[in-house]
């Protein structure tokens, strides 16, 4: 089978409009990261991540961080931990096995500081 | 019963008046995770719109003074990129990561609330960017058994804002913005 010049042309005209399709499709539609694959950027109790908050806000934002501490109250949607850090949930049903008064540990993407409740606020945590 | 006795008791009653009164005083609503939505979408494009499930909020329901906090940062958009493009080149999150609002219910007494919806009007100041504006909108309010829901809906331009819309892509961003907030409040213990 010989192809002429012109089909050849044609073909391999195709072939890269598919791929550069592809590529800027995948770039538009690109999926968010999801916590579990973003890099860690502080790991400790929630006691040293609240005076390393304190010390400088605007370095703290949008990060994710590993924080270890107690329970101190639960809500709806997620639970406080020292009294100092709230922590929203991924998954809402994680919680019905979350006790006050237990020691957790967790992974979750830190907002900023919410200086209205003067407490830490972390959003997409996760239970490890 | 003797004298000092009465006496006693009369102080102890104060004592407790006291208490009950500072803590109604005091008495507010609040939640950690209100809803606050936009939607600045046009028609026949990918629609523009994110939400903000972390929305703080906090209501004194003797005042009826009410302030709201939110991270820039978590509004989300189905749209990874859109997203990105949004804090990086239109809101400048890394720079001015909160919005805030700080105002007043007019006339809102917790006694006029019901399961049923009210209107009221909502008075205050929007500060995004840095930049503030005065806001004056309806809000409807009610309670059911221990939380007190508020809605609201009124629109922003992004001039007020000083948010500045590259021309390409102009006509893909609706020029007023409607927010819609959505928050239930908790007693504050």
């Amino acid at each position: 089978m010989s192809l002429s010049k012109r089909s050849k042309l044609l073909f391999i005209v195709l072939i890269l409009l598919i791929i550069g399709g592809y590529a800027s499709y995948s770039y538009i539609y690109k999926s968010h990261p999801t916590i579990e694959e973003l890099e860690v950027k502080f790991s400790g109790t929630s006691k040293e991540f609240l005076e390393k908050v304190k010390t400088d806000t605007t370095v703290w934002q949008d990060v994710i961080v590993e924080l270890s501490g107690v329970v101190t109250a639960k809500d709806e949607q997620g639970i406080m931990i020292d009294n100092s850090t709230y922590c929203q949930l991924k998954d809402k049903t994680a919680l019905g096995t979350i006790k006050e008064g237990e020691s957790i540990a967790i992974k979750g993407r830190m907002i900023g500081y919410d200086d209205l409740l003067e407490e830490v606020k972390l959003d997409q945590t996760i239970i490890k | 019963m003797d004298f000092s006795k009465i006496n006693t008791m009369k102080h102890i009653l104060i004592l407790v008046a006291i208490c009950t009164s500072t803590l109604t005083t005091a008495q507010k609503y609040y939640t950690k995770t209100g809803t606050t939505e936009f939607k600045a979408s046009v028609d026949a494009f990918e629609p523009v719109e994110a939400k903000n499930e972390s929305t703080t909020a906090i209501l004194n329901v003797e005042t009826g003074e009410m302030a709201a906090l939110l991270f820039i940062k978590a509004f989300h958009f189905k749209i990874a990129l859109m997203q990105e493009h949004f804090n990086e080149n239109y809101m400048d999150s890394d720079r001015f990561p909160k919005a805030t609002f700080k105002g007043k219910v007019e006339g809102f007494s917790l006694e006029m609330l019901s399961n049923s919806e009210k209107e009221f009007t909502l008075k205050g100041t929007l500060i995004i960017r840095g930049k503030e504006k005065n806001i004056e909108t309806p809000i409807r309010i009610k309670k059911i058994e221990e939380k007190i829901v508020l809605i609201s809906e009124f629109n922003v331009s992004p001039q007020d804002f000083d948010i500045t819309i590259p021309s390409i892509v102009r006509n893909k961003i609706a020029e007023s913005i409607h927010l819609k907030l959505c928050y239930e409040l908790v007693k504050k213990k």
